[in-house]
């Protein structure tokens, strides 16, 4: 049965190379810019060349062999893998992510009645229970194998690879690109052998076979040479690394922007157009252009176009006092623009000086974050300003009064008028307050103007604190770049919640567990407690105390509570905490270094030398 | 980052013995008959728990003619109520439940959430009832006599097949009905990131349970149904619609899509979404199509089809919001009205609706307590354009549906439309809504809307079954009367008994035997939800 196997995976790639070799004698395929690939083909052999080898190596790992053997094999299943992700990911994004999942629990909430709590089976569980110090169960190891076994042949044989167009195929490459910048680099998914620089080239590997595919169709040959320099240097770079000190600020800089740009290139040369109802403008050619997302696809679908004039409605109502219920807050109470759009208070102050629930977070960056407050209860902003206005602490009013207040002033009328065919409504409302807020994300920090090569002033400690941020510190698995917050790249279709363990008070020889619940609220669900929306890191010099209930003054203790593990590190007993409890070893320099990079995430408006 | 290795997932799944065969075919090699032995493996760990799995293994030798059939339920009739006029001309018979036994193959389980249900002939005069696990993401044949007793049960699809995926509602294609067959389709929902259409033989060898094969030229949605209409529709083409169970807290995105291809073809033809020929967002009532409340009760809508070219779920979900198809809150099940080749092209589809905190953009746009809709198409050419009623609206103060808690499935019958009830918790939302899940009946020609049946969620409680706060879902009804070749009318449907659960009563939730509500060739105890479900007739319901 082995040597069939082999047999057929020879074949397959024997098979492979040959329909390279044809290339020059078949009818030449063409792009096609509205229909139908003429290379869905040739992609999909390289999709279950790559799925049938990730198969064949999991397949012979056993609970009765060595567990060396089974590392080996584990290794050679995971390089296919890699090989197949950036596939995976763009024809089969709902078992990429489960066939990726980390190891935590996956709870999906219907309504009160609909709460369904899952256990991953994935690679990443695979490689915790293989190289685990701690000791493998046999038992795990059977269960997660057995899903295994069988959910990748289930793939090749369900595959929807089948209306895809030339376009897709782009896609596939421009998402592989930023899925290795943003994730791949980060050991996001390589929790226990960091082995994410190789990882990202078995990644490249596959887009080098992709763009050979095409290579006839390019009309710049030019540009196909570019490429494969491109990705052969990248490979070099990344055979070069090692993970700790991997320099993923010059990696970004000279080789995900470059790379960005050529795919912007190739649509050109090809004569296509990547869809713009995507996460991501395909247009742009920089990580951490402030049109890298595409805000239009972070905002309700088809809201009114973001303008000047509406962001300047917004930004009226956002300071109009005479909205609330008492007449004496706005918005602006608890997002002072001076504070990047906080309090500065521990806890957010409502009417009267009365505390509110939480943090003030900071609403830059906050369109992208696809769920909003801190326990995830709103949808997006228009949903989340709701929440405001009925709060009875807050402006305590409802959505019908807010209308009233507003068509009262005469001053909006005019803006009304010409900016939403005169319908003062609170849905109008709501959305001129959030293109406002839509407008606070410039990326035109000292970071962002390094990185799109407009000065050259980043220290040799803030690019190694971006270098940690991205690596040993482990940060960016979760505040995932650009945005530096838990919108989950390359799709950026969900916002991520963690469980710190977070205690109440600032001590780290005797701290006590927080009581907020988080999550666990509405649908009381023991295994979200203590839940909490990951926030944006931009601005962060600004926005403290931090935390979703603002234990810490500094970021020096921020850094320290990752660095000993959050709670569970520090002792407390945090049943479903998704940091993991080890410390990360950070020395002195390298906390001081990661805190200096954060605060070059200052937008230009907020910088000291704007402000003075 | 993304791990936490302390303290989750230190879960046993299976006992050491399942573990050693599991081993042992390990080292035979890699292929998947060999892996079919692992499941056999699985029955091991059902003897280290001290259950008499050998005796099991038995049972399997047994053909249908040597076995016997199980006559009556351990569990009561009385679970459910007749209500009104049919308490005297209808009757319910309990056909089995989890914690029955059956004798000539003690080792089947009857597992959690049944759903999506299909009765097929097969030898001897009898029967093969196809049915849905939801919760234990498996699907099981039922061998039934010719009196509708249960024989024999296997799992023919099992959790590691649908790599967890929910198997919700299903459908049956027959050779009589639709031209081609058997088939059963089922579609794959929540869970486990396989969604889409599972096609399944429904007389398949159940050493097959492992894998299944999924349809992906009729879309990757978060598939509730796919219901393939009769073949008197078109002469030559077979027409299959998709229920989208998408949910949304604020923007509803659940669309209705259909698929054309030549008469049997499920691989080669194309797909479509509806969207109204007014597609704008209007207030409720007002005409706009681009969501579902702009459209009224009773008034008739135009609509169209419009083909889409993604597959993937999130660029069609995405293709389907550019290109302006009606938003629907959670399309539930699907079915056709029996008859005529007009009568054919006469769908009807559940929209089970969404109630959410305070914000009101959600039931502006979509259904809160659900809607029952007709699609009438086109008598030509199912993409020509076609005509929408809402014929219940649970939302519509003082309306036939007012009281109406989240139709889920549905089964359409000659005159009749059957809507059964899965209670998403808004009773306190609207004093209308009584007790428990209801099954309703909509009489298709005079649009009067009547209680049929009501889960007695007090009565089971008072017998240990359940309790009255997890509301029961009612499902899976579908009409067998000229399957069976019966005189009277003849309903099979069940129930998904929320609250019959190991971890809430272990003194109820198992059988005799002890064995708890699970079937180790589903899916394994660890993962699986342990909950009772109930199989019953209904007769003399008027189709």
């Amino acid at each position: 049965m082995k040597i069939l196997h082999y047999k057929w995976i020879v074949v397959a790639l024997f098979g492979f190379f040959l329909s390279c070799k044809d290339h020059e004698t078949k009818p030449l395929l063409a792009i096609n810019s509205n229909d139908t690939s003429m290379f869905n083909d040739a992609i999909r052999e390289h999709y279950f060349i790559a799925l049938d080898s990730t198969s064949y190596y999991i397949q012979q790992i056993d609970t009765s062999n060595t567990l060396s053997k089974n590392k080996s094999l584990f290794l050679k299943s995971r390089e296919w893998y890699k090989k197949v992700e950036p596939m995976l990911i763009a024809y089969d994004y709902e078992n990429y992510i489960s066939m990726n999942a980390p190891n935590l629990l996956k709870v999906e909430i219907d309504d009160h009645q609909d709460i369904k709590i899952l256990k991953p089976k994935s690679f990443q569980v695979l490689e915790e229970l293989l190289y685990d110090e701690e000791g493998l169960s046999n038992k795990e190891l059977n269960s997660v194998l057995e899903y295994l076994k069988i959910r990748i042949p289930f793939v090749r044989k369900n595959h929807i690879l089948i209306t895809q167009r030339d376009r897709h195929h782009l896609k596939m490459i421009r998402d592989a690109i930023v899925n290795i910048a943003t994730k791949g680099i980060t050991g996001f998914d390589s929790p226990m052998l960091a082995n994410s620089l190789n990882e990202a080239i078995y990644n490249y590997e596959t887009l080098q076979i992709v763009l050979a595919i095409y290579k006839n169709a390019f009309t710049n040959k030019k540009l196909y040479t570019q490429w494969e320099d491109e990705i052969t240097t990248t490979i070099d770079v990344l055979k070069n690394g090692n993970f700790d000190d991997f320099d993923r600020y010059s990696f970004i800089k000279q080789h995900t922007n470059n790379q960005l740009d050529l795919v912007a290139k190739t649509a050109q040369d090809w004569n296509i157009e990547l869809s713009e109802s995507r996460a991501l403008d395909p247009k742009v050619t920089s990580l951490f252009d402030k049109n890298f997302f595409n805000m239009k696809m972070f905002s309700t679908q088809r809201a009114p176009d973001i303008t000047e004039e509406r962001i300047e409605l917004g930004r009226q109502l956002f300071n109009d006092k005479d909205l609330s219920g008492s007449g004496t807050i706005s918005c602006a109470t608890c997002h002072v623009k001076e504070k990047a759009f906080t309090d500065g208070h521990k806890i957010a102050k409502g009417i009267n000086g009365q505390d509110l629930q939480r943090n003030s977070p900071t609403l830059t960056y906050a369109v992208y974050q696809r769920s909003l407050f801190y326990d995830g209860r709103a949808d997006g902003l228009e949903d989340q300003i709701v929440g405001v206005t009925n709060n009875e602490n807050e402006f305590h009013i409802d959505l019908d009064q807010l209308e009233e207040k507003i068509q009262a002033k005469s001053a909006y009328k005019v803006q009304f008028d010409s900016l939403y065919d005169g319908k003062i409504t609170d849905m109008n409302v709501r959305n001129a307050i959030a293109t406002y807020i839509r407008s606070l994300a410039p990326f035109d920090s000292k970071f962002d103007r390094n990185m799109n090569n407009i000065e050259e002033t980043m220290t040799e400690e803030e690019v190694n604190g971006f270098n940690l941020f991205m690596g040993k510190a482990a940060c960016a698995t979760c505040h995932f770049p650009p945005a530096f917050n838990g919108t989950v790249p390359p799709k950026y279709m969900e916002s991520e919640f963690e469980n710190l363990g977070v205690p109440k008070n600032a001590s780290f020889e005797n701290p006590v567990l927080d009581d907020d619940w988080g999550q666990y609220y509405p649908y009381e669900v023991e295994e979200k407690k203590h839940f909490f929306k990951t926030s944006t890191v931009r601005n962060v010099d600004l926005t403290g105390p931090y935390m979703h209930n603002g234990v810490y003054k500094t970021l020096e203790e921020v850094v320290e509570f990752y660095n000993v593990g959050g709670g569970q590190g520090m002792g407390l007993d945090v049943p479903y905490q998704t940091l993991p409890p080890d410390s990360l070893n950070l020395t002195n320099s390298e906390s001081k270094a990661i805190i200096a990079f954060m605060k070059t995430l200052t937008d230009k408006r907020f910088e000291k030398e704007a402000i003075n | 980052m993304k791990k936490s290795k302390n303290l989750l997932f230190k879960v046993f799944f299976l006992s050491c013995l399942g573990l050693a065969v599991m081993s042992c075919d390990g080292e035979d090699g890699v292929d998947g008959t060999n892996g079919i032995d692992g499941v056999d493996g699985a029955n091991g760990a059902d003897g280290a728990d001290g259950a008499d799995g050998a005796d099991g293994a038995d049972g399997q030798d047994l053909t249908l003619a040597e076995s016997i059939p199980l006559t009556s339920s351990v569990t009561p009739n009385e679970l459910f109520e007749l209500k009104g006029a049919f308490s005297g001309s209808a009757e319910l018979n309990m056909i089995m439940s989890s914690a029955d036994i059956l004798e000539s193959d003690s080792t089947f389980v009857y597992g959690s959430y049944m759903d999506g249900a299909a009765l097929y002939p097969a030898e001897d005069g009898n029967f093969a009832l196809i049915n849905n696990l939801e919760a234990d993401y498996s699907i099981a044949r039922i061998m039934l006599n010719s009196q509708l007793q249960p024989l024999q049960g296997d799992y023919i699809v099992n959790s590691t097949a649908t790599a967890f995926t929910a198997m919700c509602s299903g459908s049956s294609i027959t050779v009589e009905e639709h031209g081609f067959g058997p088939l059963f389709l089922s579609g794959g929902e929540w869970g486990g990131n396989a969604k889409g259409v599972f096609k399944v033989n429904p007389f398949r060898a159940t050493e097959d349970r492992v894998e299944v094969e999924r349809l992906p030229a009729l879309g990757e949605w978060s598939t509730e149904n796919a219901v393939v209409i009769g073949k008197d529709a078109y002469t030559s083409q077979t027409v299959v619609f998709m229920g989208d169970d998408h949910s949304d807290n604020t923007y509803p995105q659940a669309h209705f899509g259909m698929y054309v291809g030549q008469r049997g073809d499920l691989d080669g033809g194309k797909l479509y979404v509806l969207r109204g020929t007014n597609p704008v967002e209007s207030a409720p009532g007002e005409g706009g199509q681009l969501f579902e409340m702009g459209m009224a009760q009773d008034i008739e809508y135009d609509v169209e089809w419009v083909e889409v070219t993604e597959r993937t779920i999130d660029e069609l979900n995405q293709e389907a919001i550019d290109l302006g198809a009606i938003g629907f809150q959670r399309i539930e099940d699907i079915d056709w009205r029996r008859g005529t080749a007009e009568a054919q092209r006469e769908v009807y589809f559940n929209a089970t609706g969404r109630i959410r905190g305070d914000n009101p953009d959600l039931n502006l746009r979509g259904t809160g307590f659900g809607r029952v809709y007709k699609l009438v198409l086109d008598s030509d050419d199912p993409t020509a354009p076609a005509k929408l009623t809402v014929v219940v609206d649970g939302d519509l103060e003082d309306g036939k549906g007012d009281g109406m808690h989240s139709p889920d499935n549905i089964l359409v019958t000659e005159n009749y439309a059957y809507v059964q009830e899965d209670p998403n918790g808004y009773a306190d939302l609207n004093a209308d809504i009584t007790g428990f899940a209801k099954l309703w009946q909509l009489d298709l020609n005079t649009g009067d809307f009547v209680e049929v049946m009501e889960c007695n969620q007090t009565y089971a409680s008072s017998v240990g079954i359940g309790n009255t706060d997890s509301m029961w879902e009612i499902t899976g009804l579908i009409d067998v009367t000229d399957i069976i070749g019966a005189s009277v009318p003849t309903f099979i449907g069940g129930a998904q008994v929320h609250g019959w659960n190991f971890s809430t009563t272990p003194d109820t939730a198992v059988r005799a035997d002890g064995l708890k509500f699970v079937d180790p060739t589903a899916i394994s105890e660890g993962s699986a939800s342990l909950e009772g479900s109930v199989l019953f007739t209904l007769t003399g319901l008027p189709r």
